[in-house]
């Protein structure tokens, strides 16, 4: 391949870019590469991160996204890291990565409290920052968190279709993500990723014939999507269900081609999980009494309230809901979202089982988490109808 | 809506665009800044976020942040540790201990280096090996 050729592509796609570099990390540190090799190997990365993202400054459609994730940044390492599961689950992952070398350090299960079967793309990419400088610290490893928002924002935002109307989107995220975007949390990230994801498969299936290179960029957004945390997975599921319905609605033939890109992207999560399977580890809720904490929940009618009131009584589910409900019974199919709708339903019901069977105290497991697990559908709802108030000779 | 009108429409929102976005521009901003306020925005972590131990101060419980130090500094070669009742008692010093002071272990077991924040000995065969304003270590082999 020419070199003028690889920079066109990148051009097209820096998101498959970005993100596959992010992916290629933690496939280094998963293969064991370490020493003077993963150095080098980081550095080729994050050589080509940087000139691909700096390309990217002089496209009028992603410097917003640039100049975004760059002040992200700044404020990641300017802000100290106090927050509890950022330090209890990743910054402490990601010390373990880098202290022992390994990948796979949490899985001896040590501090059963840090939630060990985790996927630990984030964890290697922070001990990976830190192998390159030479030492761990409280701070610089939580700027992989925005970091690793580019990817997605860079598909996101281009299909917004003005100016205005993206920076309303990063407004919403910011308003909705707050402190978790730069805290070392990665819910903002799973997130974007999940509504990256749900973009690039409603493409492919309103399109007649993709390109190569769209199906490059989804098995890159779902493999980050899917290894981020453990909804991630539960999330690439919901949004394959939403591109099987619009296939459905639009009455068009399923694609091979879409099927085999999901297939490829769980390929890391499921080496990973195979690893967590082997070391004998399995998560809080699977470890735990579930049916008799779902079926004593199931006939106890506070329960529901609680659920209805953290999860669908909250202020940005009863801003986003109405007119998301109205777009897609009115435009039907020519609006997106009508397929927003079985992936935020079927996502929702994903949180009402888990929050059911949470081995937690209920209220102190919503009051905890709800604005967290909500943010993906808020965010997809959000972009949906920002996408759908555009004229559509206006979409992209 | 005559092609004319549309023409006007399209012109005036040509028109308010720019102020459109510079108000965006202002509020995304504005939010970004009381974002880096509420999350501890501090000049000196910045210039210092690369290096050794950064961010260590702000970021951990005093008593941990001491911990940390003192197995850092004082106690060489040190490969566990346990938390003495008040520490493992309270989850917040206990998780911040386990991954503040890692690669040094916390083990249950191990006597030689017991991280506590008690003023008293934690038990009468132990002696007070490193003490600091919040956190103490003791030795009770």
């Amino acid at each position: 391949m020419r070199a003028s050729s690889i920079v066109g592509n990148a051009r097209s796609y820096p998101a498959a870019w970005l993100g596959a570099l992010l992916v290629l990390v933690y496939l280094f540190c998963a293969a064991g590469a370490g020493g003077m090799l993963l150095t080098v190997l980081l550095l080729a990365c994050a050589g080509i991160f940087v000139a691909v993202a700096s390309s990217q400054l002089l496209c009028r459609q992603n410097v917003l996204a640039v100049i975004f994730v760059f002040a992200l940044c700044i404020v990641a390492l300017a802000t100290p890291s106090p927050a509890w599961d950022a330090r209890s689950i990743w910054l402490f992952h990601g010390k373990r990565i880098f202290y022992d070398a390994s990948l796979y350090a949490q899985l001896d299960n040590y501090a059963v409290w840090s939630h060990n079967d985790y996927p630990s793309l984030v964890p290697a990419l922070m001990a990976s920052i830190a192998h390159v400088i030479g030492h761990w610290n409280d701070v610089f490893p939580k700027v992989v968190v925005p970091l690793a928002m580019l990817p997605p924002l860079l598909v996101i935002l281009p299909r917004i279709p003005r100016l205005e109307w993206r920076m309303v989107f990063l407004l919403v995220l910011v308003a909705l993500g707050g402190n978790h975007l730069v805290d070392g949390y990665v819910d903002a990230l799973l997130s974007l990723a999940f509504v990256a994801v749900f973009l690039l498969i409603n493409e492919i299936t309103a399109t007649d014939e993709p390109d190569f290179g769209q199906y490059v960029q989804l098995t890159v957004m779902a493999a980050l999507l899917a290894l981020v945390k453990n909804e991630g997975g539960a999330l690439l599921l919901c949004a394959a269900f939403a591109g099987l319905a619009g296939t459905l609605l639009r009455g068009r033939r399923m694609k091979l081609a879409m099927v085999v890109s999901l297939a490829v992207a769980i390929l890391p999560l499921l080496a990973w999980k195979l690893s967590v399977a082997h070391a004998g580890l399995s998560n809080d809720l699977a470890g735990s009494d579930l049916m008799g904490q779902l079926t004593g929940r199931l006939g106890d009618i506070r329960s529901y309230w609680l659920l209805i009131d953290s999860l669908l009584f909250s202020l940005p589910t009863l801003l986003l809901l109405p007119p998301l409900l109205l777009i897609a019974f009115v435009a039907r199919r020519n609006s997106i979202s009508l397929y927003v709708l079985p992936a935020c339903a079927s996502y929702v019901a994903v949180l009402v089982v888990v929050y059911m069977s949470t081995p937690n105290d209920l209220p102190w497991h919503l009051a905890t988490s709800a604005d967290r697990t909500m943010l993906p559908v808020w965010l997809l709802a959000t972009c949906s109808l920002l996408v759908d108030l555009a004229a559509t000779r206006e979409r992209v | 809506m005559t092609q004319r009108e549309r023409h006007d429409q399209r012109d005036m929102s040509r028109a308010i665009a720019p102020s459109i976005r510079l108000m965006l521009a202002t509020l995304l901003v504005w939010q970004l800044s009381s974002l880096a306020d509420s999350s501890g925005f501090s000049l000196r972590i910045l210039r210092t976020a690369f290096q050794p131990f950064a961010g260590e101060l702000e970021s951990l419980p005093p008593a941990v942040g001491e911990f940390a130090h003192f197995l850092r500094t004082k106690s060489a070669a040190l490969v566990t540790c346990s938390l003495s009742n008040e520490v493992a008692s309270n989850s917040l010093l206990m998780q911040r201990s386990y991954e503040a002071v890692y690669p040094v272990r916390i083990d249950s077991s191990s006597r030689s280096c017991i991280l506590g924040t008690e003023s008293a000995v934690v038990a009468s065969s132990c002696r007070l090996q490193l003490e600091g304003e919040h956190a103490r270590i003791f030795n009770c082999r």
